[in-house]
């Protein structure tokens, strides 16, 4: 009988499923044939796994329908009728409505024999199934969705209630999973978003939010729509989750070594080519701009517009880098106003970091924000509190150059003109050295040939007086071979009368004539004796 | 004609003359001769000599002069 029951289930949840998906009756089977639904309930699977060894049950079955397949076998038919409230129950035998519940009613007879239900009736048994379901309200996390454009229009609505939508989306593919219709009263976002305040400055509901939710479902029978009604939210699993998301993406920058790519470009000397990210007409775009016209210098501004909040801000954000780049730029500044914190999630977005981290100029970022930097400034060349800040960087960058400059043109005069003086001072030198060193030179000089010149004299002096001295000496000697001389010692020269000295007796005879020469005159003689020696 | 003998030709002249009287080579009867002939050697060298000293001293006092100048 079990194995009916299951059957039973199957082949309701089938034509359920078929009306789901606008199958006509006669083709119910498309969902599954009653074939296959009974060897499912034959084997009684607890598992996909199980349930894709039950023959009938391909691979797109099992993707398709395993999951509300597996749900149904993992609740015994006892179960599921306990918690059907209606007397419409879908099953005829073995059927004990549960005694603390006065609403349930025994069905008496068999689905088929029941008067069919108005959509009605249909719709208001549902909406106290799930009235009943979640009297107490149920915590719901998800992310807001469609909320910023509503929003707008909830001050003309009776009251102010806004509708938006919470998403759940696969954390890796970002799909979306789940969506459900979603409300809030204004009395209760009034409520909200002081709570949200007092948490976090300028944390408030926007797009892209992942909040943790209190909800009440609620269904309204003229659309057959269900629709979950936020009444609190839990803002620190906002914030947790937003820390959260940050952290995340911070590690996988720094595992990549994005972080620090772009801090480690140069911002040129003279960025006089501004590439400018803003929202062109906002008070940021127009404080940048003020400040690099009053700066008197020639910058040229390369405009990208692109949205600053919301959650477009990461496809325009990232796609004005790319174009920039393409641009001769010098460096790429993102500008916005301040703002709260939930309208600066987009900076704290993967693509624009990654954008920014690849940027082949230095992105700067003036992003005005109060407590926590965004991941943009994190990964951005340097980061700055408002747009004027970002200005100012950029002028007084081509200050400091033009200052430089003029510094080291001033050093340049000083150094040249230190240059000449030495240079002047040098020749000084030099020449005296010159003038001194000829004196010397032309002094040394004059003293040899003074010196030479007394070496001739003294030479000259001795030559002449070693001659004279000679020569007196040969006169002396002269002198003493003169007989004139001789004569003058008292000596006589005796001649023969022919004028023959006599140096011999043997040239004379006795009885001849002599004449006898003395100093003073001649005497005659006559030779009287002869003796030899 | 005298003048035109060179100092050192009438040097060796007169230094032969003296030495053949020291030797007594000379014969008596030309002593007289040669001891005059020696005399105006060394008359004739000395003025010699003397003429160029002072020519001498004429051109180095030039010199002096010049350099002082």
């Amino acid at each position: 009988m079990q194995t009916n029951k299951t059957y039973n289930c199957l082949v309701n949840w089938r034509d359920e499923q078929a009306k789901r998906e606008d199958i006509s009756d006669d083709k119910r089977y498309f969902v599954l044939p009653n074939s296959t639904l009974k060897n499912i309930a034959d084997a009684n699977p607890q598992t996909l796994s199980e349930l894709s060894k039950v023959k009938g049950i391909g691979e797109k079955k099992l993707k398709q329908y395993g999951v509300q397949i597996i749900d149904l076998m993992q609740n015994s038919p006892q179960d599921i009728i306990k918690k059907s409230p209606t007397n419409g129950t879908l099953f005829d035998d073995n059927f004990h409505p549960s005694q603390n519940d006065e609403e349930l009613k025994p069905p008496a007879r068999s689905l088929r024999s029941l008067p069919p239900l108005t959509i009605s009736q249909l719709n208001s048994q549902i909406k106290q199934i799930l009235n009943n379901s979640f009297k107490e309200g149920v915590w719901v996390c998800g992310e807001i969705y469609r909320y910023d454009l509503d929003v707008i229009k909830a001050d003309t609505r009776p009251y102010r209630q806004v509708y938006f939508e919470l998403v759940e989306q696969d954390s890796q593919t970002k799909e979306r999973k789940a969506t459900i219709s979603a409300m809030i009263w204004g009395e209760d976002r009034k409520i909200i978003e002081a709570k949200m305040y007092s948490v976090s400055e300028g944390l408030q509901l926007k797009d892209g939010l992942q909040i943790k939710a209190k909800c009440f479902v609620d269904f309204y029978p003229p659309q057959g729509k269900i629709q979950i009604r936020v009444t609190d939210i839990e803002p620190e699993y906002t914030v947790g989750k937003m820390a959260l998301e940050r952290k995340l993406i911070l590690e996988k920058l720094r595992k990549t070594g994005l972080i620090d790519k772009n801090k480690k470009l140069d911002i040129p000397q003279v960025p006089l080519n501004v590439g400018l990210i803003t929202s062109v007409g906002s008070a940021a775009y127009n404080d940048f701009i003020d400040e690099l016209k009053k700066s008197g210098y020639s910058f040229k501004v390369f405009l990208c517009d692109a949205r600053m909040q919301g959650t477009e801000l990461e496809n325009e954000v990232r796609d004005a880098i790319f174009t920039l780049n393409k641009y001769p730029v010098d460096v790429i500044a993102i500008v916005r106003g301040g703002g709260s914190a939930s309208d600066l999630m987009g900076f704290d977005k993967e693509g624009v970091a990654v954008a920014i981290a690849n940027s082949k100029n230095p992105v700067l970022t003036g992003i005005g924000h109060q407590i926590d930097r965004t991941i943009a400034d994190e990964v951005s060349n340097q980061s700055f509190k408002t747009p004027t800040a970002t200005a100012q960087f950029i002028v007084e960058k081509v200050r400091q150059f033009e200052l430089d400059n003029e510094e080291l043109f001033g050093d340049i005069l000083k150094v040249q003109k230190q240059i000449l003086e030495d240079a002047k001072e040098r020749l000084k030198n030099m020449t005296g050295e010159v003038k001194s060193a000829t004196v010397m030179f032309v002094k040394e000089l004059e003293n040899n040939i003074s010196q030479t010149a007394e070496k001739i004299k003294w030479n000259l002096k001795k030559f002449f007086e070693d001659g004279f001295r000679k020569l007196d000496e040969l006169e002396r000697l002269n002198n003493s071979k003169n007989p004139a001389n001789i004569l003058k010692l008292g000596f006589g020269l005796v001649y023969t009368t022919d004028g023959k000295i006599v140096k011999s007796v043997e040239k004379v005879s006795v009885g001849s004539d002599v004449k006898i020469e003395l100093r003073d005159g001649n005497l005659g003689g006559k030779i009287t004796a002869k003796e030899k020696n | 004609m005298e003048e035109k003998i060179s100092y050192s030709k009438s040097l060796d002249e007169l230094q032969k003359i003296l030495t053949d009287l020291e030797s007594e080579n000379v014969e008596i009867d030309k002593l007289a001769e040669s001891v005059k002939r020696a005399t105006e050697l060394i008359k004739m060298l000395r003025s010699k000599l003397k003429k160029t000293e002072i020519e001498i001293k004429e051109i180095v006092k030039e010199f002096e002069g010049e350099k002082n100048g």
